[in-house]
């Protein structure tokens, strides 16, 4: 291999690294033959490798010397962050706010129907004990009253375990949805991570 | 070459070779490639390096009708060495105590 094929190939190894970084190492080549002299230039050759593999050492070295240059700039000082968030903030505290309301808003929708089924339970649970208990009480004084009691006590119990179903059924419908959308969020943090 | 040398004494011979006098590119190499048999493909990356750290600077000097490219250490540079050089001293006596069986703790 001549002088001038050697450079030729390095140079072509060197394509897409920064012009600054090509021609430095094009220039510590020609000088390393420079010195060398004629007479040593197989030997030099012999201790530069060949072309390709210069060029490799070069761009490995490139790379991690611009990967902890990147991983430096990421790191933002804490005192920045703060006069940011300081100065951003007629923008993202009233916007945290209205978050803030939309997510109690949407929590009380959602537990809505969930209330209303459990005060009826307890409404009807408590009418149903109260009547038995009335009905007890008033198998001694009158048999019609406690007849009357004891029919709405049934009646109370029968909507209790109809409030019950409604709510099982609910809750049924409800859990997986819930479960799914809560998957879902987990999915989506975790692929932003991973494109981060 | 029994023991393989690592990036970072790579880094210290180099500084305290410069730390002696500034010295070019061939030169400094064909010392480091005689005392610790590393290739020169992997010489070039670590001066580049230390250059882009600023521990090291170049200037040029007309010799027989072309340049050549000194090297020489920067104030961070010579800072560094005396790091190194107090850091060896340390981790050598530690693997000397090892290697001919001490203790470390005495």
């Amino acid at each position: 291999m001549t002088r001038q094929i050697y450079l030729h190939r390095l140079k072509e190894a060197l394509e897409g690294l920064p012009r600054e970084e090509q021609e430095s190492a094009m220039r510590y080549c020609e000088e390393y033959f420079d010195e060398a002299g004629e007479d040593q230039f197989e030997q030099a050759v012999h201790d530069l490798g060949s072309p390709e593999e210069f060029a490799k050492g070069i761009r490995s070295s490139y790379n991690s010397r611009i990967n902890a240059d990147q991983q430096e700039s990421k790191k933002w000082p804490w005192p920045l962050i703060l006069c940011l968030a300081l100065v951003a903030s007629p923008i993202w505290v009233p916007l945290a706010i209205v978050l803030v309301i939309l997510v109690i808003i949407f929590g009380f929708l959602l537990f809505l129907p969930f209330m209303v089924i459990l005060l009826l339970l307890f409404l009807f649970f408590g009418l149903a004990g109260s009547l038995l208990v009335t009905a007890v009480r008033m198998i001694f004084v009158s048999w019609a009253s406690a007849g009357l009691a004891l029919g709405g006590m049934l009646i109370c119990t029968a909507l209790f375990l109809v409030c019950l179903c409604g709510l099982i059924a609910l809750v049924k419908k409800v859990w997986p949805w819930a479960k799914g959308k809560v998957q879902e969020g987990v999915e989506w943090i975790q692929e932003r991570r991973n494109q981060a | 070459m029994t023991f393989q040398i690592g990036s970072v004494l790579l880094d210290a011979c180099v500084l305290a070779i410069l730390a002696k006098e500034d010295t070019y590119g061939y030169r400094l190499t064909q010392q480091i490639k005689e005392t610790l048999g590393v290739s020169e493909s992997t010489l070039y990356p670590v001066l580049r390096r230390l250059q882009k750290e600023e521990l090291l600077e170049t200037y040029d000097v007309a010799v027989m009708g072309r340049n050549r490219r000194y090297y020489r250490l920067t104030d961070e540079g010579l800072e560094k060495n005396k790091e190194y050089k107090r850091e060896w001293v340390y981790f050598s006596r530690k693997i000397t105590t090892i290697l001919e069986g001490g203790n470390l703790n005495d």
